[in-house]
């Protein structure tokens, strides 16, 4: 039966179609390249979410690196101006080394007269204990005898891996200075003991 | 991705490139294979992506094969009465077409499947082929006078 050649042809063409078996092949195709996708893409994003977790921690790392090796005297420097401006009351009271000696006789090492404070023309006028990042300390007051100002002496064992490298007076090194809040804090080792110096403007 | 109407509409097109059944199937299947490689996650129009994916792996496997079959461009003919509506006066039976489907050219399958099938406009028609509009109505016109002379032919064969 002849008709409009548009619809012949239509009839024609869309009188061709895939067999179930062809239809069902290409559908196996399209979800399993489709579930290949899928996975490759949640791969892709796990890795990415690994090297995001590997940048973080190596971020972390070197950040804490970081802080150990170049600002562990200021941490020092802004625990002890704390201290400083809190300035808790003394537990003893006395301008005698071996007598302020005796009472710390639970620290891990013996207390010691510094150069640098000797230079400064400070009277110990007693201390009580405290800490310095974690480590148990002896925190001494002096006053200055030519202004009567209130200068506070922390000593504390070195401990290399916690403290890191600081300027050892020993070795020619000079004290490094912070001033944080309005105080002045100097920070050094000597003796193999790490000395914490703070003082008002 | 491409239901089972989208996956047949995609066969049907393949059919009027090769002509053929079996050649179609696998032209489909080979293409999708692309297809999927080609990252298409972000394509908009995934049906018309395809189509082209099948049209020029066609070509490349045409030229692979040297299976071509263009026809040459008669610079002389005019263009009057050379749209598509032209090929509205010709009237067939369905024999006639399937006996003349195979004897066609792949473009003049081509433009005969996006006429009826798929409905475009010359112009439409023009943009997907890639070819200027002048070249395709020159085509539409050698098809037309073929078909006429087919049908012709083969009335007069069934008539006697």
């Amino acid at each position: 039966m002849k008709q409009e050649l548009k619809n012949t042809v239509k009839d024609y063409v869309e009188s061709k179609q895939l067999s179930s078996e062809q239809l069902q092949d290409l559908t196996k195709m399209l979800n399993t390249k489709h579930e290949n996708k899928q996975r490759e893409s949640l791969f892709n994003m796990r890795a990415i979410a690994a090297v995001l977790v590997l940048s973080l921690a190596l971020g972390i790392f070197w950040g804490v690196s970081t802080i150990n090796h170049a600002d562990v005297s200021q941490l020092i420097a802004e625990e002890v101006s704390s201290n400083h401006l809190k300035m808790k009351p003394m537990e003893v009271s006395s301008t005698s080394l071996n007598e302020v000696r005796a009472y710390f006789g639970k620290l891990d090492f013996s207390l010691s007269s510094s150069q640098f404070v000797a230079n400064n023309n400070l009277q110990l006028i007693g201390g009580r204990y405290c800490s310095i990042q974690g480590e148990t300390a002896a925190q001494l007051r002096m006053q200055d005898e030519v202004t009567g100002n209130i200068h506070v002496v922390y000593q504390a064992p070195y401990n290399k891996d916690l403290f890191r490298e600081l300027p050892n007076l020993q070795q020619g090194q000079k004290p490094v200075r912070h001033f944080v809040n309005g105080i002045g804090v100097d920070v050094w080792v000597e003796k193999g003991i790490l000395f914490a110096h703070s003082f008002d403007q | 991705m491409f239901d089972e109407k989208q996956l047949n509409s995609l066969y049907r097109y393949c059919f009027s490139l090769t002509g053929e059944e079996h050649e179609s199937y696998d032209l489909l299947q080979s293409s999708i294979e692309k297809f999927l490689k080609a990252n298409s996650s972000e394509v908009d129009n995934k049906i018309a992506y395809i189509k082209k994916i099948i049209r020029n792996h066609y070509i490349d496997e045409c030229r692979k094969h040297s299976k071509t079959d263009e026809e040459q461009f008669d610079e002389t003919v005019t263009y009057v009465d050379m749209n598509t509506n032209s090929l509205e006066k010709i009237v067939a039976s369905q024999y006639q077409v399937e006996a003349v489907w195979q004897q066609l050219t792949v473009l003049e399958r081509e433009i005969m499947y996006f006429w009826a099938v798929e409905g475009y406009t010359t112009d439409e028609l023009a943009e997907f082929l890639g070819m200027p509009r002048g070249t395709l109505l020159s085509k539409i016109h050698r098809l037309r006078k073929r078909l006429e002379a087919q049908f012709d032919e083969s009335s007069r064969e069934l008539a006697s």
